[in-house]
């Protein structure tokens, strides 16, 4: 019986590695598999000297071509989580995505990622992504104004 | 002829402790003390008489006198006793009644007093726990209500300012109970954040 369970566990390990390896012969990150290419695109914000307590963006798409896989933070030390958003508009064609930190030492300034997106992009096509910002704000809660930027991952660093 | 009446069986036997207990505060023990001095005094009279003049009676016939007078006083003696006792009697039948007439006013008024209390302690428990009921409701009827129109839209600093308020231990209320648990926490900021980015909510209040 233990070893029935053995062969079991060896088959499903074997089953898990085979798939990532397959996805990772294709190329640098980017993976088309059967026309589709997966594009990580980051989420830039830049306060300039002003420290960004909060952000809510607005990001649009072509939801024909497009579909959102992942969401994940960014690298200043506040926006590492991921943001808030709504699992809705992964397939929609628009999506929320917001974040604060209430650490007022650890708000970061100048142009920092607070996020990215994990793309499936039909047809092999740059996406038509749009950003928009909703609200920003510095600690204390007074809004600011905040550059918003979307470039593919390692563009922007 | 009423005096001659023979003494009831067991008076004194009644009379003492029964004026013992209740009629000392009414001074009713003065009357029982005169009355002993009464008895008592015949005897004390002729102890003194001995010892101002001495005379040749002697002893036996002073002891006879002595009995005799004794027996002429004596409680049980119905010349002395018929009218009286039944005097004593009708005084502390009547105080008796007047003190339990008192106790019972007394209790009736505790009673009441106590009733009344309670009422009215009752009463303000039931109408602070309806304001508070209704309070709440209200909370949850705000929270629960119709959907938010583009107006009611909140957002990501709804949630940061809450966040900060609960960080800086500030003051909060119950319109702060987003999510209606009956408390204001982390959970409330994270219903509120998700409000913000909630498509439903933007399409609502675009109406489709």
């Amino acid at each position: 019986m233990r070893l029935l369970w053995l062969l079991v566990l060896a088959m499903l390990l074997a089953a898990g590695c085979v798939t990532p390896a397959s996805g990772a012969g294709n190329g640098s990150g980017n993976a088309p598999a059967a026309g589709v290419l997966f594009l990580p695109v980051d989420l830039w914000l830049d306060s300039g000297a002003v420290p960004l307590a909060a952000y809510q963006v607005e990001l649009t798409y072509d939801a024909n071509s497009v579909k959102i896989v992942g969401l994940e933070g960014g690298t200043a030390t506040a926006y590492s989580d991921a943001p808030y958003y709504d699992r809705a508009g992964f397939e929609g064609g628009r999506i929320i995505v917001a974040a604060f930190t209430t650490e007022e030492e650890g708000a970061p300034r100048g142009k920092v990622r607070v996020a990215r997106l994990h793309l499936a992009v039909a047809g092999g096509v740059a996406p038509d992504l749009t950003a928009k910002l909703m609200s920003a704000a510095r600690p204390g809660g007074t809004r600011i104004e905040v550059d918003v930027q979307l470039k593919p991952s390692g563009q922007g660093e | 002829m009423e005096d001659e009446a023979p003494a009831e069986p067991g008076f004194w036997s009644r009379l003492i402790p029964a004026c013992g207990i209740l009629c000392e505060p009414f001074g009713l023990f003065d009357c029982l003390t005169l009355q002993m001095a009464a008895l008592g005094g015949a005897e004390k009279s002729m102890n003194e008489r001995d010892k101002d003049e001495p005379t040749a009676v002697s002893l036996t016939e002073e002891s006879a006198l002595r009995r005799a007078l004794h027996g002429a006083s004596a409680p049980s003696d119905p010349r002395i006793l018929g009218t009286t006792h039944r005097a004593v009697l009708a005084m502390i039948d009547a105080k008796v009644a007047q003190i339990r007439a008192r106790r019972r006013a007394r209790t009736l008024w505790w009673t009441a007093c106590s009733g009344a209390a309670a009422a009215v302690l009752l009463v303000a428990v039931g109408t602070v726990r309806l304001r508070r009921g209704g309070a709440q409701d209200r909370v949850a009827v705000q929270i629960t209500g119709a959907p938010r129109g583009p107006a009611e839209q909140v957002d990501i600093l709804a949630a940061y300012r809450l966040a900060c308020r609960l960080r800086d231990a500030a003051r909060v209320t119950g319109a702060d109970d987003h999510n209606g648990d009956g408390r204001v926490d982390r959970a409330d900021v994270d219903a509120l954040a998700r409000q913000a980015v909630s498509l439903a909510a933007v399409h609502a209040g675009r109406g489709s």
